[in-house]
């Protein structure tokens, strides 16, 4: 069974070492706080350095599986260079792989801190409607029931006594098959009304290019649905050339050669322009916006 | 794929070798011409409009985390923020998510101190509402109504929640502009926002704004990125095409071939 | 103003009311429809349908109830199918809610084809790593990487994943999303391991899906809950995803005489000297 402080409750040890890194960590970001403004900017360049270096080169260098062969057949340097960089590594990892587990844990827990942060800022804001009695500050009242509600049933239905008791599991039950999933659902079926006033408003012919959109909307529209596809059945398949041109198969051409063919065109200039923007942030580049001057 | 395979370590360093030559040739002073984007320009008539009406902006980054995407997103907002503390207009960012929200922050902090306004930073205007898509669509929807803004602005990924944003925005009356690399939101944005930027126009935004040579330098080292992107595709429809008369193509083909 | 104003004026409440009618009519009145089959379920259908003998499938769903509607349908034909076809698989959520809904979803169905948690299906549970993280380390190791089910039981304690040590031990992937993240299966599973993936988005995420499936790297798609019901017409065993489906059709239908109607009368008004807005 669950307790809360989960499966290290018999080694005693790990606990300790998880407690001391938790007021680490604390003390490391608390002790950042006292950076001084102006080697701010320098720090988080030199940091965003050395990690975009670690991950491109982590990414470009060679696997083992591939490094192996090349290097031992180099002779004894060749021999070298592959005991010292790969061995005991698996096939897919070069000799940075291996820290990139850790890494990727102490990116979760650094936004793990920032978390708190998130709820700080939502605590702030709301606690500071109630207290000034702010306009709308009813609506500041419910998230602070929600928030303190939902915890609350979601702590005891999952440690201790409360994992076995039905009242605990029906008010989680409730929380959240009764309040939570509804509500989620409910927002994500505004969709369907406003795709209907939004569509309704777009749509007008007002020039080659919009009647050109129109019209491919409405034949996968209905293409893809069963009265579209009632409407052209008909068209037998017998009739040789004749059934392309069923309502369900206009629509699949449309899906699968143009519509696919310009996803890729926008992919392509997607993937390079984030490769520039990435980029631009490794090497502090993006000025104007995070650097007023290079550092 | 894990690691970069030989045709991927060849093609990203061209496109690399090209990008950082042109920021080079750009800040040596080369002139550099970048096409009029309206989606981008509108973002003044936008923060005009505001100021006029005398309401608050919104300003969605989406929904993902820290990323390419978002950091961009931020830039943006970066400019906007400038842009309003001007006129001393409002400028309320909804957040999704906590990492983003920490530099959204900073971001906006330092965008005020720059125009000369820090005054003007109001912590309780960079708002996390919550990192669930609907809680997040939900509530901001909320703000959008509850504090009739004049301007909306949708730099950053969305799902969803596109549409129930867009249209709520369309309905308090505002003028939206939207731009997002998740192509399959656009036409939702498109349909309910005045303006769109499509593509990667959204990584030609803190360049096309700031028109600092060094970004515009890289708009151009893209293009040529594009342009070997487009020789690697042709490439690959002639290797396609011969490849069952002449082994040549077949070379071409397994040299592309990634895993098994 | 003049009829043809107001035709291009319609207020959203009336448009409102309208869609809601039209989607509740079926619901109350039901009616059959033709359902074509279209290649991209086909191919999810085949899939399945060749599963070697002693492979194990993976349900991946990060999906919750606020996409319930499309994706629930797409869940279910696919579980039905699997437990028609005695293959076992893992449910593989994404998110909290998922293990839930997907898990209910099982239990549901489990009895009407005497199947047994454990032996004939597992819930992985979720897991808070990133994904990119979780999929890279099961390839290689399964049960290293996943260790226990949602329910805190070693994965070595159940029948079902006996014999499953890595990624050559699965052979089908269905990943159910409203989310756009299908590319990461096909990054690190399908380009590395050649494991068939197959993707069931949401409607509104379709379009991103013809990309990769003209490309080989899917072996089908169900587009959101047509896609559902297309697969329960396959398997000769019509469900809610066809029920569903006739709301769908007729609120389509309603939507293309909404804008042809907003059409009219924009012509019309220009013809008229007005102008059309």
């Amino acid at each position: 069974m669950a307790s809360f402080w989960g499966p290290h409750t018999d080694n005693p040890e790990k606990t300790l070492f998880i407690l001391g890194a938790l007021v680490t960590g604390a003390l490391f970001i608390f002790a950042l706080t006292f950076v001084p403004r102006r080697a701010r900017k320098p720090l988080i360049a030199v940091v965003t350095f050395i990690g975009g270096l670690y991950f491109s080169l982590e990414f470009l260098i060679a696997p083992r599986s591939s490094a192996e062969p090349f290097l031992l057949s180099k002779g004894a340097f060749g021999k070298k260079v592959f005991e010292l960089l790969y061995a005991g590594l698996d096939p897919d990892q070069n000799f940075l792989s291996p820290y990139m587990q850790g890494l990727t844990n102490a990116w979760q827990v650094i936004a793990g801190f920032t978390f708190a942060l998130g709820l700080t800022n939502l605590v702030h804001i709301h606690g500071k409607n109630i207290l000034q009695a702010r306009k709308n500050w009813g609506f500041s009242v419910f998230f602070f029931i929600g928030v303190i509600v939902m915890a609350v049933i979601g702590f005891f239905q999952r440690f201790g006594a409360g994992q076995k008791s039905p009242v605990w599991q029906g008010l989680w039950r409730i929380a959240t098959d009764g309040w939570l999933f509804s509500l989620d659902a409910a927002m994500f079926s505004l969709i369907a009304f406003f795709i209907i006033s939004a569509a309704y408003r777009a749509f007008r012919i007002r020039s080659v290019e919009a009647t050109i959109m129109m019209g491919a909307a409405f034949l996968v529209m209905l293409g893809q649905v069963p009265v579209g596809i009632w409407l052209t059945s008909w068209i037998q398949p017998e009739w040789g050339f004749l059934y392309n041109l069923r309502l369900e198969n206009i629509s699949q051409w449309i899906l699968w050669k143009p519509n696919a063919a310009a996803q890729r065109g926008i992919e392509f200039g997607i993937a390079v322009g984030a490769l520039a923007m990435g980029l631009r942030i490794w090497l502090s580049l993006e000025r104007g916006s995070y650097f007023e001057k290079e550092v | 794929m894990s690691h970069a395979t030989l045709p991927v370590l060849v093609f990203e360093g061209v496109i690399v070798f090209f990008i950082l030559w042109k920021i080079l040739s750009a800040r040596r002073g080369r002139e550099l011409y970048i096409r009029r984007i309206p989606g981008l320009s509108a973002i003044d008539e936008a923060v005009g409009r505001a100021t006029e009406m005398g309401r608050p902006i919104f300003y969605s980054p989406g929904i993902q985390g820290l990323d390419i995407v978002g950091l961009q997103s931020l830039s943006i907002l970066s400019h906007i923020i400038k842009l309003a503390a001007k006129f001393r207009t409002r400028v309320m960012v909804a957040l999704a998510d906590a990492v983003l929200y920490t530099i959204a922050q900073d971001v906006a902090r330092e965008a005020y101190a720059r125009e000369g306004a820090p005054e003007l930073y109001e912590q309780d205007d960079i708002k996390f509402l919550s990192d669930q898509q609907f809680a997040y669509a939900s509530a901001s929807i909320g703000l959008m109504s509850r504090e009739r803004v004049a301007s909306c602005f949708y730099f950053g990924s969305f799902f969803a929640e596109a549409l129930i944003l867009a249209e709520t925005g369309h309905h308090v009356g505002a003028i939206q502009v939207a731009g997002t690399p998740q192509i399959t939101q656009l036409p939702f944005f498109i349909a309910a926002c005045d303006y769109c930027i499509i593509g990667d126009e959204y990584y030609a935004g803190s360049a096309y704004l700031s028109k600092e040579p060094t970004l515009l330098g890289s708009l151009v080292g893209q293009d040529l990125g594009k342009l070997v992107i487009i020789a690697a595709l042709i490439a690959g429809v002639i290797g396609v095409s011969i490849s069952p008369w002449v082994p040549a193509g077949s070379i071409v083909l397994e040299w592309f071939k990634v895993g098994k | 103003m003049t009829v043809f104003e107001r035709m291009q004026r319609i207020d959203r409440r009336v448009m409102y009311v309208l869609l809601v009618a039209v989607i509740a009519l079926p619901m109350f009145v039901p009616f059959k429809l033709p359902t074509a089959i279209t290649p991209e379920v086909r191919g999810v259908y085949d899939a399945v349908e060749s599963i070697p003998k002693g492979k194990l499938a993976i349900l991946s769903g990060d999906w919750g109830a606020g996409t319930l509607a499309e994706s629930l349908p797409q869940t279910e034909a696919l579980m039905r199918h699997l437990f028609r076809n005695n293959v076992p698989f893992a449910i593989l959520p994404w998110a909290p809610q998922t293990t839930t809904l997907m898990q209910n979803t099982a239990e549901r169905l489990a009895p009407e084809y005497g199947k047994v948690y454990g032996r004939d299906w597992v819930n992985w549970g979720w897991k808070a790593v990133p994904m990119v993280a979780f999929l890279k380390s099961m390839a290689k190791d399964i049960p290293g990487t996943v260790r226990q089910d949602y329910r805190g039981t070693p994965l070595s304690e159940l029948p079902v994943m006996k014999g499953v040590k890595d990624i050559d031990d699965i052979g089908f992937v269905c990943h159910i999303t409203p989310v756009g993240n299908i590319m990461l299966w096909v990054a690190f599973i399908q380009a590395v391991y050649g494991t068939p993936i197959a993707y069931a988005p949401t409607a509104v995420m379709v379009a991103q899906g013809y990309d990769p499936l003209d490309a080989k790297q899917l072996v089908g798609m169900l587009p959101g809950l047509v896609g559902g019901a297309q697969y329960e017409t396959l398997l000769n065993d019509p469900r809610s995803g066809v029920r569903w489906s006739n709301s769908l059709s007729l609120a389509e239908l309603l939507m293309i005489f909404l804008i042809v109607l907003a059409n009219i009368g924009y012509f019309a008004s220009r013809r008229a000297g007005g102008s059309g807005r």
